[in-house]
Order: C-alpha cells, then structure tokens, then sequence
C-alpha cells in the first residue's frame, strides 16, 4: 500500500510540476512588464541585435574578450531591472551544465592531442590533460554560456506573444506566425485540462490507483485530449472564417522605433566590428 | 422592420450524415428585430447560429439572406465573402474558441484586418469599444489570463469591432455571475437601439424579455415548436414546461412543502 502510494505520489508531482513548469518558464511574462532599459526597445531591433550579439559569441576566439561580452550581458541584466541571482541561475544552473558534459572529453588527450597539462589514472587506465584540450573546453563553455545569457536576456525582456510577431521580418509567412501564435495560446488551455482531469480521477478514486488501472486511465485521457483538440480546431477554424479569415491572414504590425533603439543598434554595431577586428584570429 | 435579412425554408442539417441536427426549421428575421431562439440542450439552437452564419449550410431546405439564397460555393468569392462576413457576426457560446490569438488586442484587431478595414480605423473602433465594454485594462492581456465573463465580453468586443448589421448570440449569459450578465444585457440592448438586428439563442429565460421581441421555441423533435411574441409565449407556462425550459420547484414556505413551477422571469420583481 505505501509503495502504490509513493508511485501515486509521482505521477501527481510530475503532471504538477510539469504544469508548473511551463506555466512559468513559457507564461510567466512578468520580468518582461518591467521598466527596464531592454524593455523599452523596439522588439524588432530587439531580435536583430541579440542576433548579431549571439553570431559575435560565435566568431569570438578569445577567452578575455568573451569575459567581457558576458560581463556586457551582466550590466544589461542589472539596467533592465532583473535580479542578478535570478539571471544566473537561469542561465547557468541548466543549459551550460550540458555544455560541460560535452566540453568534458575534449579537454583529454585521446580528443584533443597536444602539450600535457596534468595525468591522472583511474582503474589503471592514464589520462592525460592536454593544455589546447583545457583552453578549448573553456573557450566552448564560456561561448556557451555567453550566447545563452544573451538569449534568456531577450526571451525575459520581450513577451512571447510578441517575440512571435517580430518573426515575420525574417520573412517567415504570416500563417506561421499565426499558428505558432495559436499554438501558444491553446498549449496553456490544454494544460489546463490535464490538470483537471487529473484532479477529477484524484477526487473519484482517492489518489490510489493500481498500475494497470493507472495506465489505462492515462490512455484514455491521451484519446479524450487529441479528440478535445480536434474539435477545438474545428471551432476555432469557424471562428476564423466568420470574422472573415479566408485563407490569407492578416496580422497586427505595430512596431515603433525611437531614437534610443537606434543608439542601442549603433552600440552594438560597433561591438560586432571591434569582435571581428581585434577577437576573431 | 419589414426588410428581411434572413430566411430559413424548411431547413435540414444532420452531423456526419448520421446525427440530425435540424429537422425542418422555418424562420424569419427583420431587420432591426430582436429575436431569441429558445429550447433545451441539444435542440440545435447553435447549429441553428452556425447556418445563420454560413458557417454550415444546410443538407435540404434553404436560407436566404439579404434576398439571395446562402450557397456554400458562393463563400469561394473573396469579395462576397467579405461582404457577408462583414455584415453578420456570431459570438461563440465557448469564448476560447472566440480568442485564438495570444493577446486579447489581436484577438479584436483580428477581424477588421481581414475585412480589410484600415489599421487606423480599426484602432480608433477598438479605443471606443473597449471604453463602452470597460475591457481598456485588458488588451496587452493573453486570454487564458480573463476571467469567464471578461473573456466572453472580449469575445462580444471582437465581433461589434466589425461593426456588423446582424449579431448572432450563442448562450451570452451562460455561466455568468448577475452583474456581468446585466452588462452583457445592456450590451446588446445598446447594439439594437443603435440599429442592429440581434439574434440570441438561449434557455435563461429571465433576459428573454429584455433581448427579444419575438421568440422560436425549438422541440426535442429539432424543429420549431412555437413562435411568436416573446411575452405571449413567455406566460404559455405549459408550452415552457413541454420544452424543458422550467421545471418543477420544490421548497419549504412557513414549515410546509409545496411545489410550483420554476421558470426563472421575475427574479428581479420591484
């Protein structure tokens, strides 16, 4: 009995985490209401900018220099009003975790071969850290590190709804840009329903269901949820066509620039040409 | 008032070919009027809204709107399309499927840009609309952030901006708490007076009054059982009670049980 429970208790914590988790990290768009200096820029120049930043990460071969564009990245956190322990551990409590896994065998000389560093045995077995292997290793984390703090940096400062929108100047046709808007819209709803459900089977069975029952109920609910979404999609499709959609969308484009999204575009002009003169080579 | 806008000839609709959804309907709505099509759940009265709209066209029978026959090729022609569409505009009874897009301002952007109706025009409707419908708070707002009456006045929002000669209701007050209702009330008392027709189907009886001068009661048969003045058929408590639309009240007065019938009319009696 207190095992069927503690797998019971699982499954509550996974479905309650991961609606959590997503209701957080894709709908929580408070940093981005804040009055901060990257909120005030036009979404587009936005984009492109952080673009540019990111490629620049890309080209740079220096350690030193890569410490100060992080450093940048830091400075427009503070002056766009988000917590500094905040930022960090977005940025690197998970995804630079994965770039040291990779970057891992790489500093080894069975990888990277060349001048020795530090030996070590492990069961017998000689590994040898080789200085370029250690500097590549660095030089891959800190790129990794720089490039995702830039990108957290724009997905926080900019709603997601409008991130969407600013798409389109890359060309991408406005029926993508509605369907992923849609699909934004409709995901949070859906999660909604599983929460529900999950709540309705808890408050009927009384939290403990025997494996093979458990496993059946999920099925069910994967069937009930495809056929909910099916006829939400037919809904909402006769909801376009009254409103007179007709194949061809047309979508709201109010972007503005000022001539402080200028400045900004101008500084980061100027980043772009110092990396590729003196930081790439 | 006599100019007719639509008019239903013995219309027949069923689901998949297998699930009728009308059998038979026989209808007529002028311009101007209010009417409220009234029945119990699954008597067709949103089908009903959805062929009004164009948005399903009938296996047998006919509609007709502004004197000519409603032919689902038709709707192949951008420009008659438009012209439709721009003229009749249907509110959801579930207004998630009304709000699709990720903010509540492209949500009511969303109609006018496709009709074709200048981004300017369109900004200066909605500035209005959201002032009449008290919804100016919410248009940086993703839907799933309202409440259910707010998104179902966001919902009425996306339809008025289009500034349509006909409104077709699905259930508006369903669900609904008194205050936002009686608001959704006077909304759509406010879009008659200012000339357009309204057709609302609905089984709370208390707003029939107020939202329709005429009334089409639909049977479990899926037809029309009865139509004519809404205060006519409101007293006909029998006709309501056949339909399902009141039922029997049982309740304590002064220590004793006694049963009546319940109809929901005069809740707000001075």
């Amino acid at each position: 009995m207190p095992n069927a429970f503690r797998k019971n208790n699982f499954i509550e914590r996974s479905i309650k985490d991961a609606v959590l988790f997503f209701k957080y990290s894709i709908f929580s768009e408070d940093k981005a209401q804040e009055r901060g200096f990257l909120q005030s820029l036009d979404p587009r120049v936005k984009l492109v900018t952080f673009t540019v930043l990111c490629i620049c990460v890309l080209f740079v071969k220096n350690i030193g220099l890569l410490i100060i564009l992080y450093s940048f990245s830091l400075l427009l956190a503070c002056i766009s009003r988000i917590n500094l322990g905040f930022f960090l551990k977005r940025t690197w409590i998970f995804i630079p975790l994965f770039s040291l896994f990779i970057a891992l065998p790489a500093l080894f000389d069975f990888i990277t071969p060349g001048e020795s560093l530090c030996v070590f045995r492990i069961f017998g077995l000689e590994f040898v850290i080789t200085k370029p292997g250690l500097s590549g290793s660095v030089l891959f984390v800190c790129r990794v590190a720089t490039s995702v703090s830039f990108v957290v940096l724009l997905s926080l400062t900019t709603r997601n709804s409008v991130l969407l929108r600013v798409l389109r100047i890359f060309k991408v046709p406005q029926v993508f840009v509605m369907v992923f808007g849609m699909t934004y819209r409709y995901i949070y709803l859906f999660m909604e329903i599983v929460e529900n459900t999950y709540l309705g089977i808890k408050s009927r069975t009384g939290g403990l269901i025997r494996r093979n029952k458990g496993q059946s109920i999920v099925a069910w609910n994967i069937a009930t949820l495809w056929q909910r979404s099916f006829k939400l999609n037919e809904d909402v499709y006769g909801a376009m066509l009254s409103r007179g959609y007709n194949g061809e969308p047309v979508l709201l484009d109010e972007f503005k620039t000022s001539p402080k999204d200028w400045i900004w575009f101008c500084l980061v002009a100027v980043i772009f040409t110092g990396v590729i003169k003196f930081g790439y080579g | 008032m006599d100019e007719s806008i639509f008019k239903v000839v013995n219309a027949h609709f069923s689901y998949l070919n297998r699930f009728s959804a009308l059998c038979g309907i026989d209808m007529e709505v002028r311009k101007g009027e209010k009417i409220a099509i009234l029945g119990a759940n699954g008597s067709g009265k949103s089908t009903l809204l959805q062929l009004l709209d164009a948005l399903l066209f009938p296996n047998k029978g006919d509609i007709f709107a502004f004197g000519r026959q409603l032919l689902e090729a038709d709707f192949n022609d951008p420009e008659f399309c438009r012209k439709f569409r721009s003229k009749v505009g249907l509110v959801f009874q579930n207004p998630d499927i009304q709000l699709f897009c990720p903010t509540v301002k492209e949500d009511i952007y969303f109609g006018p840009l496709q009709l074709g109706i200048e981004k300017n025009e369109a900004g200066k409707r909605i500035e209005k609309i959201a002032g009449d419908l008290g919804i100016g708070g919410l248009l940086d707002r993703a839907p799933h952030q309202l409440s259910v009456g707010e998104k179902r006045k966001v919902a009425i929002a996306t339809v008025l901006v289009i500034e349509p000669e006909i409104i077709l209701l699905d259930e508006p007050t369903a669900g609904l708490d008194p205050q936002t209702s009686r608001r959704i009330i006077d909304i759509i008392i406010e879009a008659n007076e200012h000339g357009r027709t309204i057709v609302t189907a609905t089984h709370d009886l208390h707003v029939v009054e107020e939202i329709a001068d005429r009334v089409y009661i639909l049977n479990r048969e899926k037809q029309v059982a009865k139509s004519g003045p809404a205060q006519e058929l409101l007293s006909d408590t029998e006709l309501l009670r056949e339909h399902n639309l009141t039922h029997m009240h049982k309740h304590r007065h002064n220590g004793q049980t006694h049963i009546h019938p319940h109809q929901h009319l005069d809740h707000h009696q001075h």
